[in-house]
């Protein structure tokens, strides 16, 4: 991926992402993006270093007898590149932020409980 | 919970997928996949919704694996490749002996055409880092002496050239001299470069700092002292402080103004001494101690480099200049002075991309050669390493059988094999950059008092270099990689398999790949001892070569009397005077350094031979009718008293020169054999009157005849010479002290300075050197070339021994139970040495007529380098062969003896 230009698809993802999901599903779930989109476009994100990718730590994932996810943080290149994209893309701003996320990403407030 | 525990058929389909995931990412990708899908499918359960359209949403995001695991796809390429460098680091490691053997061939193959490359970009490649370079073109003359090039000339010369010629965009003047820097006690010698006001402009060199020297620094003579200083000069001399720019500088004991730093890696015109300092060139007579104004026509001491106008060519611009040059030169030269020695010349461009270099002159051809020679060596060592890998391919048959039989690619093993070689090629390629720099200070170690590190050609690796040896190890490691590799890979499976070793000795050909190579290789080391023996063989006979003077123990010190900065110039009979003063001086520190223990004769002379200096005078003689148009002119020397003795030159007729023949009584000249037979064939030279040819000048007698003795080279044929007294007119600061000493001439070095300095302490004595040190360094080129040869001849000699001795090994372990079979029925030691050694002596026979066959063809490439013997000496091209031989036939006894040690019983218990 050229470094620089964002395609909508990728800013959409990266908006996402700057908004507070962190997971390869929450993203796919807010945007509306099939899987075999969103996930190469992370990887194609984090090839540019948009984003990097940590484990979620260890214990958590045994509490609930699962492997440990995955997830993304935008780098703060990412942020530049995003809000240059913002520019270019006006409706990447009514992407919702987290707080008012949708069932299933509310889940990650109901795991708590 | 049940739900949750178990998986659903979605983790089958991303397991599935994750297969086509790269390995190393595998473990990674499935837990993030199964992770997001059971973390999906646990909040779901929870929340009562895991209803049937959410199971296929489930299945269908599980789907987008593939996408994923698509996408990923291209990086197993690196997976593999990867793979291929580990399992070949592994193999290498496993098979220390050969890897070692391997490494080391390439290094010394690589590593040669690396050095060798090194110097030939500085030295003919590369462009001096300044605007546009293809377009400069140095100015140079070829005058009446063809062994020395005229190229300087002087400031209104230049002048007039820069204004009426219609060729050159652009014409500058710059000269370099060497000044002293700062007080007199502590002064450090430094190199400066004169310029005229246009240098910079129309080189495109821009100040770092500060600014350059403009058309206002040059206006008025000695009015302008300004200097611009490299960023050398200012880092290593200033320290690099900030405020450089509006110090001073203490040049020759006169203050001078710093007003620009040039940008780093510009130093001026010449490869060999890097400028330090550029000056207007109206301080020349404080800079250069000249007591001459710069105006003056009959002085030529500039040298210019002319920016050519876009689309004219070199030839078309000589043209053209010639023409103006010489309008000018027949504008501004009487009739009497056309016929003066130097003085006519015919204009010469030349290419001037690359700057200036008296060892690019020298060394150039030289290194065109060695890289020709480094190449063959290269391809020798190729050869050898491509031999040893087809052995490797024949003992790893059985694994490769099994990789094949098991599915792997042809092109894969193929790729393998290669991997394993391009790895060998660039370990043996760091291993090579480890002793180029060795070997690159090896081909300057031969050029007398020339400081590498401290020139443009210090430092022989970089990006340049770097990418050529890169180049060199990928091309060697496709060279000797792939045809093993492709052999290896062709293999027939079902005999591999079963036991490869026994079934392929009965297959072996006589022309065998492997065969062909090792006459590659002995015909290659053949031509390449051919030329390193035909090198050796001609320094010898140029070293046998009688100079015609006795060279033993005698010191040279080059002596300068201070020249004192003048501002006007002096008229004729001041000139005199000071002549007359230092002669005198001169022949008085002769005297004094006589008396000294240890000091057998002592004497002085301007130029002596072989110091690289050239005089000339123009010449009338008595009774010689000079054709037409000719002009007369001769070598000459100016000597002391006593000079012919000191030197140990043979007089055949007369006498040498004494203290008596000085300005009081009659001219005198001595003269060489050459002369007289030129000049008075069938008589007596002795009482024949000449004179220099110059107005007013007075006749001088012939006392003497010497034999004829070699001047400048070794290898010149006599001409005719003319000596001259010292005491009776010579102009300039400089001689030289001649010291034949009873002793070790440099043990008697300190008592010879003190004696000198003590009668004048503002003496400057120059680099001393001894007579035989300095014919040497007129062979430094030869001897050079013919070390390096002889060294790569030697080294391709011991890599052809070995890729024979490994052949021969190879064979004879292939018929251990050939062997086994013919002892145990009755044949002898000698016999069995006999057929052994019967392959070997064979190859070796083919090889060696390849080999001379191929040396005839290309020694022709060495003639201009020869002397005194032909490109196809018989002596050279038998003495190799002789050699060789010798060698090849110890390296197949070896094998031979060991297959005569084998034990019968054993080579047919062996399967």
């Amino acid at each position: 991926m050229g470094r620089g230009y964002l395609s909508y698809t990728m800013a959409l993802i990266l908006q996402a992402l700057e908004n507070g999901y962190r997971y390869g599903f929450e993203v796919m779930t807010v945007t509306g993006l099939a899987s075999g989109t969103v996930y190469p476009a992370l990887r194609r994100l984090e090839d540019a270093s948009y984003v990097v990718s940590k484990w979620e730590s260890q214990a958590q994932a045994q509490a609930e007898q699962r492997p440990a996810r995955k997830y993304y943080e935008v780098t703060t290149e990412g942020s530049d590149a995003l809000a240059e994209a913002r520019k270019r893309f006006r409706l990447l701003e009514q992407l919702e932020p987290l707080a008012t996320g949708k069932p299933a990403t509310q889940g990650g407030n109901a795991d708590g409980q | 919970m049940q739900e949750q525990r178990g998986k659903g058929l979605w983790f089958g389909v991303v397991n599935f997928i994750g297969l086509i995931v790269p390995r190393r990412l595998r473990a990674d990708w499935r837990q993030e996949w199964e992770a997001e899908l059971q973390y999906r499918q646990a909040l779901l359960t929870q929340w009562k919704q895991l209803d049937w359209r959410n199971k296929c949403a489930l299945m269908w995001h599980s789907a987008g694996a593939f996408m994923d695991a698509l996408w990923l796809q291209p990086r197993r390429w690196e997976d593999e490749m990867m793979q291929d460098i580990r399992y070949g680091v592994r193999m290498l490691l496993k098979h220390k002996g050969f890897t070692f053997i391997a490494v080391l061939t390439l290094a010394l193959g690589i590593g040669a055409n690396t050095a060798i490359f090194s110097v030939t970009d500085k030295l003919l490649l590369r462009s001096l880092p300044v605007k546009e370079p293809q377009q400069l073109a140095l100015v140079s003359g070829e005058s009446v002496n063809p062994k020395f090039q005229n190229n300087i000339y002087s400031y209104p010369d230049y002048l007039d050239y820069r204004a009426q010629n219609d060729v050159f965009d652009g014409l500058l003047a710059y000269v370099q001299t060497s000044v002293r820097l700062g007080e007199a006690e502590r002064a450090e010698k430094l190199s400066l470069e004169l310029v005229s006001d246009n240098y910079f402009e129309m080189l495109g060199v821009a100040a770092a700092q500060g600014r350059v020297i403009q058309t206002e620094d040059n206006r008025h003579e000695d009015a302008h002292p300004v200097a611009v200083i490299s960023h050398g000069c200012w880092q290593h001399r200033l320290g690099g402080r900030p405020d450089a720019l509006g110090q001073t500088l203490q040049l020759n004991g006169a203050p001078y103004t710093i007003i620009g730093i040039a940008p780093a890696g510009f130093t001026g015109m010449r490869l060999e001494v890097p400028t330090e300092v550029w000056a207007p060139l109206m301080m020349r007579r404080q800079l250069a101690g000249q007591a001459s104004s710069v105006f003056e026509r009959k002085g030529a001491w500039l040298r210019l480099l002319a920016r050519l106008k876009p689309g004219v060519s070199l030839a078309a611009a000589q043209t053209g200049f010639d023409l103006t040059a010489r309008r000018i030169w027949l504008a501004n030269t009487s009739e009497g002075e056309r016929k003066l020695p130097f003085n006519e010349k015919r204009i010469l461009l030349e290419p001037g991309a690359r700057g200036l270099s008296s060892l690019r002159r020298s060394m150039g051809e030289t290194m065109k050669l060695l890289l020709g020679i480094v190449a063959l060596l290269l391809v020798l060592a190729c050869a050898n390493v491509a031999n040893l890998l087809l052995a490797r391919a024949a003992s790893r048959r059985k694994e490769i059988a099994v990789r094949l039989a098991l599915g792997a690619g042809r092109l894969r093993i193929v790729r393998q094999l290669l991997s394993e070689s391009l790895l060998l090629a660039f370990i043996g390629a760091g291993a090579g950059l480890l002793f180029a720099p060795y070997l690159y200070q090896l081909l300057f170690a031969f050029q007398p008092g020339f400081a590498l590190e401290r020139s443009a050609l210090g430092g022989s690796l970089d990006l340049r270099v770097l990418g050529f040896t890169i180049a060199v190890a990928l091309v060697s490691g496709v060279l000797f990689g792939l045809v093993p590799a492709w052999q290896s890979a062709r293999a027939d499976l079902t005999p591999a398999l079963k036991d490869g070793d026994a079934s392929q000795a009965t297959r072996e050909r006589r022309w065998s790949l492997r065969n062909g190579l090792v006459v590659t290789q002995i015909a290659l080391a053949l031509v390449l001892l051919v030329g390193a023996g035909l090198l050796v063989r001609s320094l010898q006979r140029r070293l046998a070569i009688e100079p015609g003077f006795n060279t033993e123990n005698l010191l040279l010190v080059p002596l300068e009397l201070p020249r004192v900065a003048q501002t006007a110039p002096l008229d004729e009979a001041a000139k005199r005077a000071a002549s007359e003063r230092n002669a005198q001086f001169y022949v008085q520190v002769a005297e004094r350094v006589k008396a000294l223990p240890g000091v057998a004769s002592a004497t002085m002379g301007t130029i002596t031979p072989f110091s690289d200096s050239i005089g000339k005078t123009s010449l009338v003689i008595e009774g010689w009718q000079p054709n037409p148009g000719e002009n007369l002119a001769v070598d000459n020397t100016w000597v002391g008293p006593g000079y012919h003795e000191a030197m140990g030159i043979s007089l055949v007729a007369g006498r040498g020169f004494t203290a008596q023949d000085n300005r009081n009584s009659p001219g005198v000249a001595i003269v060489n054999e050459t002369f007289a037979r030129t000049f008075f064939p069938n008589q007596n030279p002795l009482g024949k009157r000449i004179s220099r040819g110059l107005r007013g000048q007075p006749w001088l007698e012939i006392i003497g005849v010497t034999r004829d003795y070699r001047l400048h080279d070794l290898t010149e044929t006599a001409f005719p010479h003319l000596d001259l007294p010292l005491l009776q007119q010579a102009d300039g600061t400089f001689a030289r002290l001649i010291v034949r000493t009873a002793l070790e001439p440099q043990t008697l070095l300190p008592a010879v300075r003190k004696e000198v300095l003590a009668l004048n302490p503002n003496l400057t004595i120059g680099t001393v050197t001894t007579l035989d040190d300095e014919i040497k360094n007129t062979m430094s080129v030869a001897r050079m070339a013919s070390t390096l040869t002889s060294l790569f001849g030697l080294t391709a000699l011991l890599l052809a021994g070995i890729g024979l001795y490994g052949v021969m090994s190879y064979a004879v372990s292939r018929r251990t139970r050939e062997i086994g079979i013919r002892m145990a029925l009755g044949a002898e030691d000698r016999t069995v040495i006999r057929l052994v050694m019967q392959q070997g002596v064979w190859l070796t026979g083919v090889g060696i007529v390849l080999g001379l066959v191929s040396a005839v063809l290309l020694t022709r490439l060495l003639q201009t380098l020869l002397y005194g013997i032909g490109a196809t000496d018989p002596l050279t091209f038998g003495g190799v062969a002789l050699l060789l031989t010798i060698v090849a036939l110890l390296a197949c006894y070896l094998p031979a003896r060991r297959a005569a040690c084998v034990d019968p019983l054993l080579a047919l218990r062996q399967e």
